[in-house]
């Protein structure tokens, strides 16, 4: 009676419901880093967020009047693909400006994927998150080429035999991008409608089913990596100006069992040769290192073979090549091998790490950090790996740091090579704040700290924060960590003044203009 | 209409009567009416035991001018408002799209408790909150000090319409809790407001004073009911923060609040409640 009541006196008080997608999950992405900006876009909301680092301003919000499916970061934009009634549209947003450019879709896409410069986008179906959209049918076998710029977009039908694409890959000069099927690649120009497809097949037939793909840092090139041949495939390009053309060549290398990674080096010192790592036949836990040349000219390419069991290939800023990997990827066990190779110079040197790497390690300019956990789980292990090489020799050079508390995230700098690890640390006694809510004991529990760690010497500065971490990052001239919660916490530190005093603190940063919702759609 | 002006129009309507038919008897009869409108009166005058009623009839009904002229009172009345901003993103924090609130202060009639002007000074206050994101508890405070404007005008029996300008100045609190980490952040907006609104107003005599032989009512409960327009400046909630004590030990780091954006409570109010005069 007394709900009853209350309801007809709400009733007569005002209307309710709203279309505000307030009493839905919150679910967002990000942050993500967008022209030296940390973004996120609440998809639940519509809305894109960004964080100025540079500036104690606080957040800014656009929303973005659509039904959210899926969020692509750029280099300068995100772009936020979905439905605005019965159109799909695709927004671009221009960070920092929060520009919004909304290009019509003649059909709805579930994926976007950026080229490098951001210039464009290609749109993709994705057969596990068909969309709700109210399009009866769609071909999966077709695409969409946006130029972001133009604010145009165009759909290219594939005619392959695949299904919808598993990635998309772009030529460094981003005239071309290769479409990735199930067992086809297509080619396309993304200026024109120039394509070529590619079927996927060994000559007897057997379809190869791509697992990665690098495409050249000249462009001449497609490297991939297939589930049913250790041969590395290159699909060598041609362009004559009318017609794109392709034809494929299986680059194997004697030994070689399995193919497990690939890569290419920057595009000033690539020199036509693609690096690769396999297992080794005949040899359980033993591996294989190549270089080859991406024509297949094997008086060019060179071979190592490696005693543990390496199973990822980095190539350092110097061009030497880090092999590293987990034995139980292989079947094998025992400690992580550690490898640097110099291909042209012929000299190798191995090593192991000493425990499990939790990770893929954060590779700088010579150096390499991995990351494992110290025994008792409360404390980091943490392996600098540093590859030294001279006229007569290469090293590997192992030193082993141990932190204080467990590491939950870490990441790397390019330009300087430093590696930024966020842990969590027992609150008593560390220097944090003392916890904003609760009662009893106000430094109960864990909080967050960032170390920062030299490649060099070494040298480890570090900040607690407080509260703890779940995420860390590099943003321009900044690490930022992510705190818990689904709102959006974050912490930012500049990287030349890592001190308390010097960080800045943002909360509740997705809840910014959530109030403004209404006159945003 | 009362039972007095019944009788006046009575008794105007028996004089005219009375030129064309015998005036001594006239005469009787208009006394035997006299004491028939004395005793019509009477329920609202109370004469003592042996006692005559002297001067002329205590006022005892709302638009009665002799009560009007009672002179000056007071009061204090409780009531309940709503408002049903217009602005959808009051949602943020409204499952049911309006505010409502409870009002409480005190009164000034210059001249009676239930004719005329009077001046009124009160708080109200309010909150509304909704569970949002499914996470988050959002809470949308608003007190408010306002003073306003009352002309009551009677219409029948104890019955009186009024018009109400109403100005003051808002505190709006938004709070935003998170459910399980119990972490909160929130901001204090300060505004202005004002509304006109018309209503209706049952007041009925509930205590009396002497007056001469007999009592006049002095004391008065009002129940009513209006409706209107309230306009609001937007409240802007652009520091949106986690409360902290920047005298914690060791400091805490620096923090950006967040801008929420602003939220604008304009809208139809109504109010109802009930007011004691005296």
């Amino acid at each position: 009676m007394k709900t009853k009541s209350m309801f007809l006196l709400f009733a007569f008080a005002g209307c309710t419901g709203t279309d505000l997608p307030i009493g839905d999950t919150l679910e967002s992405v990000g942050p993500e880093v967008v022209a030296s900006h940390l973004v996120w876009v609440n998809q639940t909301a519509a809305s894109v967020v960004w964080v100025d680092p540079s500036r104690d301003a606080q957040p800014r919000a656009l929303g973005v009047p659509q039904e959210v499916q899926h969020v692509a970061f750029g280099p300068s934009a995100v772009l936020v693909l979905g439905r605005s009634g019965e159109k799909a549209v695709l927004d671009a947003v221009a960070i920092p400006e929060g520009d919004r450019t909304r290009i019509d879709l003649d059909t709805s896409f579930e994926r976007a994927l950026v080229s490098p410069s951001g210039r464009f986008a290609v749109l993709v179906h994705d057969a596990k998150r068909s969309s709700s959209a109210p399009f009866a049918a769609q071909n999966h076998n077709e695409i969409a080429i946006v130029d972001i710029v133009d604010g145009t977009s165009r759909r290219v039908s594939l005619d392959t035999e695949s299904t919808s694409p598993r990635n998309v890959v772009f030529d460094p000069d981003e005239t071309r991008a290769a479409i990735v099927l199930d067992a086809a690649v297509v080619v396309v120009a993304l200026g024109d409608d120039r394509r070529v497809k590619v079927p996927l097949k060994l000559p007897g037939g057997e379809r190869l089913t791509p697992e990665q793909v690098l495409f050249a840092p000249d462009g001449a090139h497609v490297f991939l990596r297939t589930s049913a041949t250790p041969d590395v495939v290159s699909l060598a390009l041609s362009d004559d100006g009318t017609a794109i053309g392709g034809s494929l060549n299986f680059l194997a290398v004697p030994g070689a069992e399995r193919l497990l990674d690939l890569a290419v080096p920057s595009r000033d010192a690539y020199d036509g040769h693609v690096l690769a790592v396999f297992s080794r036949a005949g040899d359980e836990g033993g591996s294989l290192a190549a270089r080859i040349d991406a024509n297949g000219d094997t008086a060019t390419t060179t071979q190592v073979g490696l005693d543990g069991a390496a199973t990822r290939v980095d190539v350092l800023m110097d061009g030497t090549v880090l092999l590293h990997g987990s034995p139980d990827v292989l079947g094998a066990v025992g400690n992580p091998v550690v490898a640097g190779w110099d291909p042209q110079g012929g000299r190798v040197e191995e090593d192991k790490l000493a425990g499990p790497a939790m990770g893929p390690p954060a590779v700088g300019d010579a150096s390499a950090f991995f990351l494992h956990e110290a025994e008792g789980g409360t404390a980091t292990a943490l392996t600098s790996l540093a590859i030294r090489r001279s006229d007569a020799r290469l090293g590997v050079a192992l030193r082993p740091l141990v932190l204080g508390g467990k590491v939950k995230s870490y990441a790397s700098s390019a330009d300087d090579g430093r590696v930024v690890l966020g842990v969590d640390i027992a609150r008593e006694d560390s220097g944090a704040a003392p916890i904003l809510d609760g009662y009893g004991n106000k430094f109960a529990g864990e909080t967050g700290a960032l170390a920062v760690v030299s490649p060099q010497s070494l040298e480890i500065e570090t900040i607690v924060l407080d509260d703890p971490v779940v995420r860390v990052g590099v943003v321009g001239d900044y690490f930022f960590a992510v705190h818990e919660g689904v709102v959006g916490d974050v912490t930012l530190v500049p990287r030349d003044a890592i001190d308390r005093a010097d960080a800045l603190r943002f909360d509740g940063v997705l809840l910014t203009g959530q109030l403004d919702q209404g006159e945003q759609r | 209409m009362s039972l007095s002006w019944m009788a006046v129009l009575l008794l105007a309507s028996t004089s005219s009567t009375a030129q064309t038919v015998d005036t001594s008897s006239m005469a009787a009869e208009l006394e035997e009416l006299r004491e028939l409108v004395k005793k019509k009166t009477k329920p609202s005058v109370r004469t003592e035991p042996g006692q005559e009623s002297v001067g002329p009839a205590p006022p005892t009904i709302s638009f009665d001018k002799r009560m009007a002229d009672a002179g000056a009172s007071m009061g204090v009345y409780t009531r309940i408002s709503s408002v049903i901003p217009s602005d959808e993103s009051f949602a943020v924090t409204s499952p049911i799209g309006a505010l409502v609130r409870i009002e409480v202060g005190a009164e000034f009639a210059p001249t009676s408790p239930v004719e005329g002007f009077a001046v009124q000074l009160g708080i109200a206050a309010g909150a509304q909150s909704r569970r949002i994101y499914d996470s988050y508890n959002g809470l949308l405070g608003l007190t408010s000090l306002h003073v306003s404007g009352v002309y009551r005008l009677p219409i029948w029996t104890y019955f009186s319409t009024y018009a109400r300008v109403t100005g003051g100045v808002d505190w709006a609190h938004l709070s935003l809790r998170e459910e399980v980490r119990g972490t909160e952040i929130d901001d204090v907006a300060v505004g202005f407001s004002g509304a006109g609104t018309l209503g209706t107003e049952l007041a009925v005599p509930v205590g009396y004073t002497k007056q001469g032989s007999g009592e006049v009512a002095d004391q008065w409960l009002g129940f009513y009911f209006e409706v209107g327009y309230a306009l609001h400046t937007a409240h802007e909630f652009d520091e949106l923060a986690r409360d902290t004590n920047d005298d914690t030990e060791p400091a805490r780091i620096r923090r950006v609040g967040t801008d929420g954006g602003d939220v604008d409570l304009s809208g139809v109010v109504w109010r109802m409640g009930a007011a004691f005069r005296f």
